[in-house]
């Protein structure tokens, strides 16, 4: 992980591929959701609620054209909301539309993804913050996945 | 019981996570939907009093407690408050002084030790 600077001067976190792969790899295998012959599918639902203690709110409310969220809260811990009609296509209907179900564990690996990488950001913007600020953070940070 | 718990939603979800059950094990073991769990947890929605009864066996948390943070007497209570007008009065006074946590829980032992004489 390094902090490189971008064309309009802002600084970017960045991680290479190789690194992505070490991290994610490390989490599976401390979460005991490795893929192996027995278990080839990973459960992602099981490596945010009970490994990241994120707290995952399968049916949220989201603008149609945003398919997860995730926001960071001071002294809480981060929340993962999935937009309800994906779940709903993914999981929930008679006749779930090809692709739904791939669409929809992307998504929550997608946000699962941001609390692993990009926490860190959230603490540092808090720990800045507390420097300057007398009054507690009332807005959390959040990043989203828009629908495609 | 203390405020510092969480919400209703907050409480349920840590303890569906305790007994390592997903929210569609735990939906199919209540026969109601994943959406509707769901919405309780986020705090979208209020239970019915058998739903949170069901939930509080399974996860052995005080019924008392959960009606609590619904926000709900239950339909004996609202029995209750209609044939005892005082009680509807207690609760109001109870709001108006804005009383805090530890002398509401000085109340409830009161009453609970009222009712151990009673009883």
């Amino acid at each position: 992980m390094k902090n490189l600077r971008s064309p309009d001067g802002t600084e970017r976190l960045w991680f290479d591929h190789g690194e992505i792969d070490r991290i994610m790899e490390s989490e599976l295998r401390k979460a005991s959701l490795y893929p192996s012959i027995e278990g080839p599918v990973v459960d992602v639902e099981r490596l945010i609620e009970r490994h990241l203690k994120v707290a995952l709110d399968q049916h949220a409310e989201l603008d149609p054209t945003v398919l997860g969220l995730t926001e960071f809260f001071d002294g809480k811990p981060p929340r993962i909301s999935i937009n309800k009609s994906l779940t709903g296509s993914a999981l929930d209907e008679d006749e779930t539309p090809p692709g739904a179900l791939g669409r929809w564990r992307a998504t929550l690996a997608h946000e699962a993804a941001h609390v692993l990488l990009h926490r860190v950001l959230f603490e540092f913007a808090v720990g800045n913050m507390s420097l300057f600020a007398t009054e507690p953070r009332a807005e959390p940070a959040a990043a989203n996945s828009p629908a495609a | 019981m203390a405020n510092t718990q969480g919400t209703l939603g907050e409480v349920l979800r840590e303890a569906r996570n305790k007994a390592d059950l997903s929210l569609r094990d735990l939906a199919k073991k209540l026969s109601v939907t994943a959406s509707y769990l769901s919405d309780i947890e986020s705090d979208r929605r209020v239970p019915s009093e058998e739903v949170l009864g069901e939930l509080a066996k399974m996860f052995h948390l005080k019924l008392d407690e959960m009606m609590a943070l619904a926000g709900r007497v239950g339909d004996d209570g609202e029995r209750y408050l209609k044939s005892h007008p005082s009680a509807g009065v207690l609760f109001r006074k109870l709001a108006d002084q804005r009383m805090p946590e530890e002398e509401l829980q000085k109340v409830v032992k009161y009453v609970d030790g009222l009712g151990k004489k009673k009883g």
